[in-house]
C-alpha cells in the first residue's frame, strides 16, 4: 500500500498482510523519519528492508488482536517497505513461556504419559502469572513450583526404577 | 464393589482422597491446573503440580483414575491437556474411604439421621 504522507506526527493507514494471507488495516503515526530502526510500541518493531533508503518509525494505534499469525510482509511507503514483526495486542511469545530449565527438570522426573500435561500446565501457569503480576513473579512461582514438585515426582521415579531393577534381579536369579 | 481398606493395599491417603474428590467435582474435564486450583480454593493449602502429578501417577497405577489426552492450546505452549477421571474402582474406593471416615466420626450418613427422626416422631 502506498503511503503518501511521511511527515512527522502524521497519521496514516497501513495494510498488513499476515502469513495466513489475511490482512488488516492499522493506523500508524510517524514519530521520526530518520531513525534507522524504531519501536513503534513495546511489542511492535518496524524494520525497513535493506536498501529502502527511508527510515520510518511511529505508533500503531489499532493493532491486530490475532496473535497466532505473525505478519511477514508488508507495506510500501513511498517506495520504502516496512514489516510489522509482532502485533500489539498479544504479548511476545517468549514472555509467556516457562523457562527451559523448568521444563527440562519436570520432563526428567515425570513419567512419559504425563509429561505433556505437566509441561503444558507449567506454561499455562507461567502465562497466567506473567499476565497478572509480571514476568519476575511468574519466574519466582515457577521456581517454587518446580522445587516443591521435584521431590514427590523423583521419589515416584526412584520407586519405579527400583521395581524394574528388582524384577530384573529376580528374573536373573530365576534363570540361573 | 467391595473395597478392602488398608493404606498399604488399596486404601487411599488423605491427600489422595482430596485429589480424587477434586477430580470427581470437575469430571470429566478436570486436568492438572484446574484440579490444583480446585484443591487450593477448597482446602486453603498450597499444592504443587509435582505433588499432584505424583499422586495421579500412584492412583493411575492402582487403577483408581484414568487419563485421556485433550486438545493442545496456545497458552499451554502447544501442549495437550491430560484429563483425569475416576474409574468405577476409584469411585468405590473413595466411597469406602469416606464412609470409613464418617463411621470414625460417628456420622453414619443422612439415612441414619432420617431413620432416627422417624423413630423419634413415631
Amino acid at each position: 500500500m502506498n503511503m503518501k504522507s511521511l511527515a512527522k506526527h502524521s497519521i496514516a493507514k497501513v495494510s498488513v498482510t499476515y502469513s495466513d494471507k489475511s490482512s488488516m488495516d492499522l493506523l500508524v503515526r510517524y514519530r521520526s523519519i530518520e531513525t534507522i530502526r524504531a519501536d513503534i510500541d513495546e511489542a511492535i518493531n518496524i524494520h525497513l528492508k535493506p536498501g529502502s533508503g527511508k527510515k520510518i518509525a511511529g505508533w500503531v494505534y489499532d493493532a491486530p488482536v490475532e496473535h497466532g499469525f505473525l505478519p511477514h510482509v508488508h507495506v510500501a511507503m513511498s517506495g520504502a517497505h516496512i514489516a510489522v514483526n509482532a502485533p500489539k495486542a498479544a504479548p511476545p511469545v517468549e514472555n509467556t513461556t516457562a523457562p527451559a530449565w523448568a521444563e527440562l527438570v519436570l520432563r526428567a522426573v515425570t513419567k512419559k504419559e504425563h509429561r505433556e500435561g505437566i509441561v503444558g500446565d507449567l506454561h499455562s501457569d507461567f502465562a497466567r502469572y506473567s499476565g497478572e503480576k509480571g514476568r519476575a513473579y511468574a519466574y519466582t512461582m515457577c521456581l517454587v513450583d518446580v522445587c516443591q514438585g521435584v521431590m514427590p515426582l523423583l521419589s515416584r521415579t526412584a520407586v519405579r526404577l527400583a521395581v524394574i531393577k528388582l524384577g530384573g534381579s529376580l528374573l536373573k536369579w530365576w534363570g540361573s | 464393589m467391595e473395597v478392602p481398606m488398608g493404606r498399604s493395599s488399596s486404601g487411599i491417603s488423605g491427600a489422595e482422597q482430596q485429589i480424587m474428590l477434586a477430580i470427581l467435582r470437575l469430571q470429566p474435564s478436570g486436568y492438572g491446573v484446574t484440579i490444583r486450583d480446585e484443591l487450593v480454593s477448597h482446602t486453603g493449602q498450597k499444592w504443587s503440580l509435582g505433588s499432584i502429578y505424583a499422586a495421579f501417577d500412584r492412583l493411575e497405577e492402582r487403577g483408581l483414575i484414568k487419563s485421556r489426552e485433550g486438545e493442545p492450546t496456545a497458552e499451554r505452549g502447544g501442549r495437550r491437556k491430560i484429563h483425569f477421571e475416576l474409574t468405577p474402582l476409584g469411585t468405590a474406593t473413595l466411597n469406602a474411604s469416606l464412609s470409613a471416615l464418617d463411621a470414625l466420626r460417628g456420622y453414619n450418613g443422612l439415612r441414619t439421621i432420617v431413620s432416627r427422626i422417624v423413630a423419634w416422631e413415631a
